[in-house]
C-alpha cells in the first residue's frame, strides 16, 4: 500500500468512526428533546435553557416560574454553568449538543458555529414587547453578518438608573472620624486614609490596613486599570477614549497616568499603607480581610466584594462598610465613573439551532419581556412580595424586605434566575423602577443611621448623587464590550501577563531606583506588543460605533 | 501513555508470531478476553487522534474537522517561538524533578519506616493520617496552603516563636520559594498514598529473610539496606519510568490556584499556558500543538527510561 492510499484509508476510517460517534451524540438529544416534549398532559412544551453563569441549581417548581408556567404553558428547565465557561462553550460546540435557549457572553463563537438561529423575522411576527423594548437599539444588535442572534440581558427604557460600581472605596467611620470633607482627588484621599491610620494603628486588635488591592488572578484590573478614572476615563478598557474627536490613547505606559499612580503607591507603600500581603492573597482572603473592619480603602468594582459588605451588616459593623467617592488626579480633570446606560451586545438570550418550536420559544420569551411577566419576575406577586403605596409607588414592607434577604427564599419564589430573560431596566411609565433593587424606596431602605448621618454631611439623598452622570457622548460604550480579531486576544492575553507582573513589583520595589528600574524594564516589554494594531482595530470599531449607533 | 504500551506491545508481539504460532492459538481463550481491552484502546486512545489534524489546521469551532483550512507548521512555530514558552518548560521541568524526587524519596521513607513499627494501632493512624490529604481538592488544599503561609499563618507564628526568623515572611511572594512549596505541599498531600502501594510491596518480601538476618547478627538499618529495599526494587523502578513519562505534566490546579503576581516567572506551566493562550482565546489549534508537544516528549522519555531499565537489568515495563 502507498503512502498516500494508507493515508486516505485511516482518514476515512477515523472519518466513518466520528460520524458513528458524532451520530451517537445527536441521537441522543432527540431522544431527550422528544421525552421532553410530553404533550400527553396539558400540552406542556419543554425548553431546556443553559445559563453560563454559575449559581444555584434552580428547583423545578418555583412560586413565580409556575405561575409563569400556567399562563404560558411552557416549561422551562434551567441549567447553570458549573466550572470554567470557556470549556463548557468549547465542548458544547464540538459536540454540537445544545440546549435549546441559552444565555451567555460568548454568542459570537456560537455564531460562528452557526448554532444559533436569527431572531429578527421570529420578533417582529411573535413578540411586540420584545420588538416595543428593544427596537430603539435594534440596529446595534446585529452582528457582523447583519442577522440578530441575542437578546442582551436589559435594554434601558424611560429614566435610566444611575448604578455605582467601580470607585475608590472608603469606611464610613474614616470620614466620619475625619468630619466629613470632600475629597475630589487621590491625594486628598490617601492623606484622609493616612491621618486615620496614624491616629487609629488597630481597628478591633489586628493592624489596620489603609489601602487594599487584589490582584488574585484575572480581578488584577483593580491595580491595573485604576488609574484610567483618575485621569477621567470611563470604564472602558486599556485605552482613554475621546469620543468627540473619536481618538483612542493606550494609557498603561503613560507617564502622566499609569506610572503617576504606581509612583504613588509605591510610596504608599514604602510608608507602610499598603497591605503586605497584597499581593500574595487569594480572593476569599482578599474578601476576609474587607470582611474584618480594618481595611479603610480600595479601588474595586462593588460586584467584586458585595459579599463583604453583607458580611460587615451581619457583624454589625455598618460603620466600617465603604462609600464610593469619584476622584481624579487633580481638580481640572472630570470625573466619568459611571457607566452610560446601555447593553452588552453579543450577549444574552439566544434560541439555538436545535429548538424544536422557536416560535414558541421567542413567545415565551415575549412574555417575559412584557409589563405583566416583568412585574411578577422582578417584583413578584403585589401584596405578597411587595407593597403599593396609595400614591402607586411599588415598595417592600419590612417583613418582605427580611424575606428576600435570605436567598434561599429567593431561590424558592423565582429560583434566582428569571433576570436571565429579555427585559427593560429603568422605569416604567408609572415611575416605579423595573427592577426592585433600583427602586428609590428600596435603595433608601437599605440605608442605616450612619448613612443618613453621612448623607446629610454631604447634603444628597443617595450615593448615586454625589457622583457626576455618565457621558452619553460615548455612544460606543463600553469598549470592552468589542470584539476583537484573535491576533488582538493575544495581544489581549500578552499585556495580561505583563500586567500581572510588573506593576506589583514597582509597587514593592526597594527603593526609586528600583521602581524605576521596573518602569522601564514593563514600558520595554509592553512596546514590544503590537499596540498599534491594536489600536487601529479598536479605533476602527470605536468610529463604526458612534457613527451608526 | 498507554498508548505507547499498547503499540509496543502488538509490536512485539507480531515479531514474535512466527516463532510461537502454536502457543498463540493454544491460548486462544486468553486472546479473545483481551479483545474488549482492545477495542477499549482504540475507541479511547487511539480514535481521539484523529483530533490531532486540529494542530495542523486553523481550526474553527463547530467546523467539520477536513474542512479547516491546512497551516502546516504554523501552530508549532509559533509555540516554539513564543519566549514565554522556554520559561513555561524550565518551570515545567523544575516542579516536575523536584515532585519526582521528593515524592519518591518521601513516600519510600515513610513506608520503610511504617514497616519497621509494630505497634498495629500506631501504623493505622499514621497511615489514615497520611494519606488523608489525597482525598481533599487542590482548591481546599491550595487555600489551606496559603492560609498557613500567610504574615499571621502558622509556619510565620511557629518559626517566629523558635526564633528562627525574626520577622514573618512572605512565603508566597518569594520566587525562589514557589518551586520548593509545590514541591512540599505536594508532598504533604500525597505522602500517604503513595507510600501504600511500597507497604504492599513490602508484605510479599518473605519472612524468613529477615529472619535469616538476624541470626546472622543484621541490625535494622541493615536489613532494611539488604533485604526491604531489594525487594521492593521492581516497584520503584516501574513507578519512576511510568513517572518519567509524565515529567511535562507538572501539574495545573495546584500553580494555578498558588501562584501570585510576585511569582509567575515560576509558577507558570505548560498546561497554564495552553489554558490561557489556547483554550481561553479558542485556539484549539494552538493547544493541539502543544499537547502534541507534550505527548512526543514524554513518549521518547519513557522509552528512553525504560531502554536505561533494561541496559541496567532492572526489572521493566516492557
Amino acid at each position: 500500500m502507498s503512502k498516500k492510499t494508507a493515508l486516505t484509508w485511516i482518514a476515512g476510517a477515523t472519518l466513518a468512526l466520528s460520524m458513528i460517534v458524532g451520530g451517537c451524540s445527536t441521537e441522543s438529544t432527540n431522544t431527550a428533546a422528544g421525552t421532553s416534549k410530553n404533550n400527553s398532559s396539558g400540552e406542556l412544551t419543554t425548553f431546556s435553557y443553559f445559563v453560563f453563569d454559575p449559581g444555584d441549581n434552580v428547583p423545578e417548581h418555583t412560586k413565580i416560574g409556575d405561575m409563569i408556567e400556567q399562563k404560558t404553558g411552557v416549561k422551562i428547565k434551567y441549567e447553570r454553568l458549573v466550572g470554567e465557561k470557556e470549556q463548557k462553550v468549547g465542548v458544547m460546540i464540538a459536540g454540537g449538543d445544545y440546549p435549546d435557549l441559552i444565555n451567555t457572553s460568548e454568542t459570537v463563537k456560537f455564531e460562528d458555529a452557526n448554532a444559533l438561529i436569527p431572531l429578527e423575522d421570529l420578533i417582529e411576527q411573535h413578540a411586540p414587547n420584545i420588538k416595543r423594548i428593544y427596537g430603539p437599539y435594534w440596529e446595534r444588535l446585529k452582528a457582523a453578518d447583519g442577522h440578530i442572534y441575542a437578546l442582551p440581558q436589559v435594554a434601558p427604557t424611560g429614566t435610566p438608573i444611575k448604578g455605582i460600581s467601580a470607585a475608590f472605596w472608603i469606611q464610613k467611620e474614616v470620614l466620619k472620624d475625619a468630619g466629613y470633607p470632600k475629597i475630589t482627588t487621590f491625594d486628598q484621599y490617601v492623606d484622609v486614609l493616612r491621618a486615620y491610620y496614624k491616629k487609629y494603628p488597630q481597628i478591633d486588635g489586628a493592624d489596620t490596613i489603609p489601602f487594599e488591592i487584589l490582584t488574585y488572578d484575572n480581578r488584577n484590573f483593580t491595580l491595573t486599570t485604576a488609574m484610567q478614572f483618575l485621569a477621567g476615563g470611563p470604564n472602558d478598557s486599556r485605552a482613554i477614549v475621546d469620543p468627540v474627536a473619536n481618538k483612542l490613547a493606550f494609557y498603561q505606559t503613560d507617564e502622566n497616568v499609569t506610572k503617576r499612580y504606581y509612583a504613588k503607591l509605591h510610596e504608599m507603600y514604602r510608608e507602610g499603607m499598603i497591605d503586605k500581603e497584597a499581593f500574595v492573597m487569594n480572593y476569599e482572603q482578599y474578601l476576609a480581610k474587607l470582611s474584618s473592619g480594618r481595611v479603610l480603602g480600595m479601588f474595586d468594582q462593588k460586584w467584586q466584594f458585595q459579599t463583604a459588605l453583607d458580611s460587615l451588616k451581619q457583624q454589625g459593623k455598618a460603620n466600617r462598610m465603604f462609600v464610593p467617592l469619584q476622584l481624579t488626579f487633580d481638580d481640572s480633570i472630570q470625573p466619568d465613573y459611571l457607566d452610560v446606560p446601555s447593553m452588552n451586545y453579543n450577549m444574552g438570550f439566544s434560541i439555538t439551532i436545535n429548538a424544536k418550536d422557536p416560535v414558541a420559544a421567542i413567545k415565551y420569551a415575549d412574555y417575559m419581556a412584557s409589563e405583566e411577566g416583568q412585574l411578577l419576575r422582578n417584583w413578584g406577586v403585589a401584596g405578597e412580595d411587595y407593597t403599593v403605596s396609595e400614591t402607586g409607588r411599588f415598595y417592600r414592607n419590612q417583613e418582605q424586605r427580611d424575606f428576600f434577604a435570605d436567598p434561599k427564599n429567593g431561590l424558592k419564589t423565582t429560583g434566582n434566575i428569571l433576570w436571565y430573560w429579555p427585559g427593560s431596566s429603568g422605569t416604567m411609565a408609572d415611575g416605579n423602577s423595573y427592577q426592585q433593587y433600583q427602586q428609590p424606596e428600596e435603595i433608601a431602605a437599605g440605608y442605616d443611621e450612619m448613612d443618613s448621618e453621612l448623607l446629610k454631611a454631604y447634603g444628597v439623598t443617595t450615593y448615586e448623587e454625589l457622583f457626576d452622570g455618565p457621558n452619553l457622548a460615548r455612544k460606543y460604550f463600553p469598549l470592552w464590550s468589542i470584539e476583537l480579531t484573535e491576533k488582538n486576544k493575544v495581544f489581549n492575553q500578552k499585556l495580561n501577563d505583563i500586567n500581572k507582573k510588573y506593576p506589583p513589583q514597582m509597587v514593592v520595589a526597594k527603593n526609586a531606583d528600583d521602581f524605576e528600574k521596573y518602569w522601564n524594564e514593563y514600558v520595554a516589554l509592553v512596546e514590544k506588543l503590537d499596540i498599534q494594531g491594536w489600536l487601529d482595530e479598536l479605533t476602527t470599531k470605536v468610529k463604526d460605533r458612534q457613527e451608526n449607533w | 501513555m498507554s498508548v505507547t504500551v499498547e503499540r509496543v506491545k502488538e509490536h512485539t508481539q507480531i515479531q514474535k508470531r512466527p516463532r510461537k504460532w502454536s502457543k498463540l492459538r493454544s491460548q486462544k481463550a486468553l486472546m479473545i478476553m483481551s479483545i474488549p481491552f482492545l477495542v477499549y484502546v482504540i475507541i479511547f486512545a487511539y480514535v481521539p487522534l484523529y483530533g490531532w489534524m486540529m494542530a495542523f489546521q486553523n481550526y474553527k469551532l463547530g467546523s467539520v474537522m477536513v474542512e479547516n483550512e491546512w497551516v502546516g507548521l504554523a501552530n508549532f512555530r509559533e509555540l516554539f517561538q513564543d519566549e514565554n514558552f522556554i520559561r513555561v518548560i524550565r518551570n515545567t521541568l523544575a516542579m516536575s524533578l523536584i515532585n519526582l524526587v521528593f515524592g519518591f524519596v518521601s513516600s519510600i521513607g515513610l513506608a520503610l519506616m511504617l514497616n519497621e513499627v509494630r505497634k498495629v494501632m500506631f501504623k493505622r493512624v499514621v497511615q489514615t493520617v497520611s494519606y488523608l490529604p489525597h482525598f481533599l481538592s487542590w482548591v481546599v488544599a491550595a487555600n489551606l496552603i496559603m492560609n498557613v503561609l500567610s504574615i499571621d499563618g502558622a509556619v510565620n507564628k511557629l518559626l517566629v516563636s523558635l526564633h528562627i526568623i525574626k520577622e514573618p515572611i512572605m512565603w508566597l511572594s518569594e520566587q525562589h520559594y514557589f518551586w520548593w512549596i509545590i514541591g512540599a505541599s505536594n508532598v504533604w498531600k500525597e505522602i500517604g498514598w503513595s507510600a501504600i502501594i511500597y507497604l504492599a510491596a513490602m508484605t510479599t518480601i518473605d519472612p524468613s529473610l529477615y529472619e535469616a538476618a538476624s541470626i546472622d547478627g543484621a541490625g535494622r538499618f541493615r536489613k532494611i539496606r539488604h533485604i526491604t529495599l531489594p525487594g521492593i526494587r521492581g516497584i520503584i523502578v516501574i513507578l519512576l519510568i511510568m513517572n518519567i513519562g509524565h515529567i511535562l505534566d507538572a501539574g495545573f490546579e495546584q500553580q494555578y490556584l498558588l501562584q501570585t503576581p510576585m511569582v509567575v516567572d515560576f509558577s507558570e506551566t505548560i498546561d497554564i499556558f495552553v489554558l490561557k493562550y489556547g483554550i481561553n482565546l479558542s485556539r484549539f489549534s494552538f493547544a493541539t500543538a502543544a499537547g502534541i508537544f507534550k505527548t512526543v516528549i514524554s513518549v521518547v522519555l519513557l522509552l528512553a527510561a525504560n531502554r536505561m531499565a533494561k541496559r541496567m537489568g532492572q526489572e521493566r515495563l516492557f
